[in-house]
């Protein structure tokens, strides 16, 4: 058991929130850049639309084609909306309403994109693609982000989880400040002062949380 | 079940990132492959191993059989995910040191008259510049040109580069897409080889318009 705590306790690391939500900004940062140059040079059709429309590659001609083209009709219009809603869902991961869902919706567009003419799809993006799958299960949108904004009255939005044992607690050991009576609390926090409800483990007996 | 579901997941990215030899003979037809075969039995019989290229090509390529299906065997349960999702760990940067690096060039005239080049990679002007350095253009190229038989890709980007020409210069009636082959050679490699034409395309514009660029 030891080993296997051990093991765990080895891959089982929380990132700091401001890192988290740095590489949520600059990569959807990224993701706009590329793709606004996309819409500038005029190379939507080109590059994601199906043969038939104007486009390099053969979707429609492969054994598997993509997702993207079975469900939807084949036309250029389908590629364009596609990449609006890329460049919109990058926008929103940016400024951090819905991050999570956010990125999870990306990681599938561009990978439908990315099938449809795998040539013009770099290893880079693939790699965009595995960090965007890592910010969608992560606590990214919990600093430097406007949902928690939106939500709270206040910057930076909420303390995530794992850092509010660092900052809300006394090292005492006594439960944090709220337990058992109000349902949220505020926290500082090196960047600001948020608000989330309190997190019921954290009062357990013994939690130094 | 934590601890479970974390080596599965690591296991996982680990046979998919590994750089195992997944050889096949096509891989060792290439001219680098077959100059590694030589320069490693070379290296294999100066520390005593007993070993003809023939026979070291028939043990990579075994090996690469085996790691290869082990990989596949892996990553199989996980391949609808990994397509859905485009993720993985197959991603190769700098892979590959080719020492015929394709250049691509494009050059237009009027019927009869003199070729001029518009772009000779990484250099040309205007929208043609900036459409053939943009990175997922250039991946186009990268990927189609340099090969033996660069596939269906390559006359579709040929025309496409050409109607993109003949938009912005009337004056031409003729464009060629080709990819001149450089022989790179490290210091105290001996001479380069002379450049190579490959791929050479002529487009023209009276094809172009009777719709020869909208076929596959």
């Amino acid at each position: 058991m030891r080993a296997l705590r051990s093991w765990v306790g080895l891959w089982d690391v929380r990132e700091h929130p401001r890192s988290l939500a740095l590489v949520r900004i600059l990569m959807a940062a990224v993701l706009l850049w590329d793709f606004a140059q996309v819409l500038q040079l005029d190379l939507v059709v080109p590059l994601f639309g199906p043969l038939e429309a104007g486009g390099l590659g053969n979707p429609l001609g492969r054994k598997q084609p993509p997702l993207l083209y079975e469900l939807l009709p084949a036309t250029a219009g389908v590629a364009q909306g596609t990449v609006l809603a890329v460049v919109g869902l990058s926008a929103t991961l940016m400024v951090g309403l819905l991050p999570r869902l956010s990125a999870a919706l990306l990681v599938v567009l561009l990978a439908q994109l990315a099938l449809v003419l795998p040539p013009a799809d770099r290893g880079i993006d693939m790699l965009v693609r595995n960090t965007l799958v890592v910010l969608a299960f992560s606590r990214c949108g919990d600093t430097l982000s406007l949902g928690p904004r939106l939500q709270t009255g206040s910057w930076p939005g909420s303390i995530p989880h794992g850092s509010i044992r660092s900052t809300c607690s006394p090292s005492s050991g006594r439960s944090p400040p709220g337990c058992g009576s109000g349902a949220r609390r505020s926290c500082s926090w090196p960047i600001g002062t948020a608000t989330r409800p309190i997190d019921r483990a954290a009062c357990a007996p013994g939690s130094t949380a | 079940v934590r601890a479970g579901l974390i080596s599965v997941v690591l296991f996982g990215q680990l046979a998919d990132a590994i750089p195992l030899p997944t050889l096949s003979k096509r891989d060792l037809r290439h001219p680098v492959a077959q100059q590694e075969a030589t320069r490693w039995t070379q290296r294999l019989n100066d520390w005593g191993v007993e070993i003809t290229r023939d026979e070291l090509i028939d043990r990579g390529l075994a090996v690469g059989n085996a790691a290869n299906g082990f990989r596949k065997a892996v990553l199989r349960p996980w391949y609808p995910l990994r397509r859905a999702t485009g993720t993985g760990q197959s991603w190769g940067l700098f892979a590959f040191p080719e020492p015929h690096a394709g250049r691509l060039v494009v050059r237009g005239r009027a019927l009869e008259g003199d070729w001029e080049t518009l772009f000779s990679a990484p250099n040309g002007d205007g929208r043609l510049g900036e459409l053939l350095r943009f990175r997922r253009v250039r991946g186009i190229y990268d990927d189609a040109a340099d090969r033996p038989k660069p596939g269906t890709l390559w006359p579709r980007f040929s025309r496409w580069v050409a109607a993109e020409v003949l938009a912005e210069r009337p004056d031409f009636d003729e464009v060629e897409v080709r990819v001149d082959l450089i022989h790179v050679v490290p210091p105290g490699g001996g001479p380069a080889d002379p450049d190579r034409v490959y791929h050479a395309r002529l487009e023209l514009r009276s094809e172009l318009a009777a719709g020869a660029a909208a076929s596959p």
